[in-house]
């Protein structure tokens, strides 16, 4: 019915009816939202479960060890990642150090100011590092020697003392980056990886754009070969040794999932103002290397409680949307080798 | 059947205690133990609230989740936000637009569960403080161990002592509202799948049906006037 009306209307009427649809948007935020969700459409056009068109792409910096762009809509988060060499910590000496952090620089959204990370943030780069470096390690020490974590330095627990060494065996525990495989000489040489998602536009699920983006640098990673000058004691350039990339055995993605009007609507992928608007959100972290999908976390801080039922159809959403962004790395990456030859 | 080092049975909880009315300056105040790992709460309000954090139709929360010592770190800024976001929407924030409630939380000892007993402690406190609440949060904290001997299969342990969540590969923490047990918080450390996941659900919504019953009961004692 309201099509008719706006093919009947002249110009003049049909701006005044998106200047009255702006306005009512402006007064009536929710319900303006609640009028498009009962249709099972969202005001951008989409589905209610329909993600926004997501691009990843390999090594744009230059400068950088390894760098990823991703973008999820509007949505860009940039990752790079510097590898600097460190001497391991004597209670982990067979470990190197990762060290993780999303930032949310003044230019990424209206909301975010100068000054130390905002709440957001902290809770991003704490999330990512422990997807990064897995249960073990997220609960001891993080930092670098030497180097303090440039905002945020992440605290150590008193779970040290009780800490034992990863054996990646042990499954159920490991990290994206097996910190093993950061070591040079044990106890003596390692490396320090600084991996730095900056969110250079918050339009909305800086969570799954930020996963992404430190997925694909770490993928992308390339060590060159280093040892210990045994005469010296000093680590040097091996030009004979191969350079190495990490293993990553497995990969795992996020999916954001907001919950609207209580819990009235399930919404994939929400945008900044949905986010504004929203009455609760649910991340499910996994990955789908093997034929059961695995869980890395499902996080939902709080919000408008949930039945386990909806969490699983969100669950099952999830594991779709991972399955895409698995395929979109690996055609990536496939690019990326070719181009290289 | 395996039984854990302090003698309990995999889906045994810690003893549970609490004490309540513990400060006398703050409008509502609760200890929360279970057992060694021990949570004291404050709670302030509805009181007045900085312009710049007002919000004319609801309440504002604030929440403070001090460590046992030093400062709070990000870990502790992590908490903070996640002990808002879950009592949020528990907390009837129309009944008093314009005012502020504030949780402040002072870790007393941390044996394990120590988030579950901060959000336990938390909701006690609100209720002692008398804000009007649409239901009370329940919070259990599960832990999946590697089998102790040799066989593949894990063991899930509920309410793990500081030793078994540092030995243990995954850990889950759950809190769930009291009127139809749904999911208010989740938050999962270390892989599972997905039937693991629901299954540590369904453990975790029992073992807080037995939290609600104590903090019922332990109200229903505090109320109860002898004759």
């Amino acid at each position: 019915m309201a099509s008719e009306a706006v093919a009947a209307a002249d110009s003049v009427e049909l701006a005044q009816l998106q200047r009255d649809a702006e306005t009512f948007k402006r007064v009536h935020p929710l319900e303006y939202y609640r009028r498009f969700l009962s249709q099972q459409l969202r005001p951008d056009g989409r589905g209610l479960e329909r993600f926004r068109d997501t691009s990843l792409s390999i090594n744009p910096l230059a400068t950088a060890h390894a760098s990823a762009l991703a973008k999820i809509g509007q949505t860009s988060v940039l990752c790079g990642i510097k590898a600097e060499l460190a001497v391991p910590s004597l209670q982990t000496p067979g470990w190197g150090f990762v060290v993780t952090n999303v930032t949310f620089p003044p230019m990424c959204s209206a909301s975010s100011r100068l000054g130390p990370p905002s709440e957001q943030a902290q809770a991003l780069s704490r999330l990512m590092h422990g997807l990064v470096v897995g249960k073990q390690a997220a609960s001891s020490t993080a930092t670098a020697p030497s180097v303090p974590a440039p905002t945020t330095p992440l605290k150590s627990q008193s779970a040290q003392a009780g800490m034992a060494e990863s054996n990646p065996a042990d499954a159920g525990a490991r990290g994206i980056v097996d910190l093993n495989e950061l070591c040079i000489t044990r106890g003596e040489l390692c490396w320090c990886l600084y991996v730095d998602a900056v969110c250079l536009d918050d339009a909305g699920n800086s969570t799954d754009a930020a996963l992404l983006a430190i997925v694909g640098a770490l993928h992308a990673l390339v060590l060159p070969a280093v040892t210990l000058d045994a005469a010296s004691g000093k680590p040097g350039f091996n030009p004979s040794g191969n350079s190495t990339q990490l293993t990553l055995p497995a990969t795992p993605f996020a999916a954001t999932f907001s919950l609207f009007d209580g819990n009235a609507f399930t919404l994939a992928d929400p945008t900044a103002e949905e986010e504004a608007m929203q009455s609760g959100a649910v991340t499910i972290v996994a990955d789908v290397s093997s034929e059961n999908p695995t869980l890395w976390t499902v996080h939902k801080p709080g919000g408008t409680p949930l039945s386990a039922t909806a969490l699983r159809q969100c669950i099952s959403q999830a594991v779709e949307r991972i399955k895409t962004l698995d395929a979109l790395l690996q055609a990536e990456l496939a690019s990326q080798s070719t181009a290289m030859e | 059947m395996v039984t854990r080092a302090d003698g309990r049975m995999p889906n045994q909880l810690r003893e549970l205690s609490i004490e309540h009315a513990v400060l006398s300056r703050a409008d509502g105040s609760s200890r929360f133990s279970q057992r060694d790992t021990s949570a004291l709460t404050a709670v302030y309000g509805p009181a007045e609230v900085k312009s710049s954090k007002e919000l004319l139709d609801k309440a504002t929360v604030q929440t403070v989740f001090r460590p046992k010592t030093g400062l709070a770190g990000v870990d502790d800024h992590v908490c903070e936000a996640i002990l808002r976001q879950a009592l949020e929407p528990v907390i009837q924030r129309t009944a008093n637009p314009r005012t502020s409630i504030t949780v402040i939380v002072q870790v007393m000892h941390d044996d394990g569960a120590l988030l579950a007993c901060a959000l336990n402690s938390a909701s006690m406190a609100l209720i002692d403080a008398g804000v009007p609440m649409s239901a009370v949060l329940a919070a259990v904290t599960c832990a999946w161990l590697p089998a102790a001997d040799g066989s593949s299969e894990r063991r899930l342990l509920l309410d793990p002592t500081l030793e078994e969540q540092t030995a243990a590969t995954s850990i889950a923490t759950f809190a769930f509202e009291s009127t139809n047990q749904e999911i208010v918080f989740s938050s999962t450390e270390g892989q599972l799948t997905v039937d693991e996941y629901f299954y540590t659900i369904e453990m975790a919504q029992k073992a807080a049906a037995n939290v609600l019953a104590f903090m019922r009961l332990s109200l229903e004692r505090k109320f109860s006037k002898s004759v």
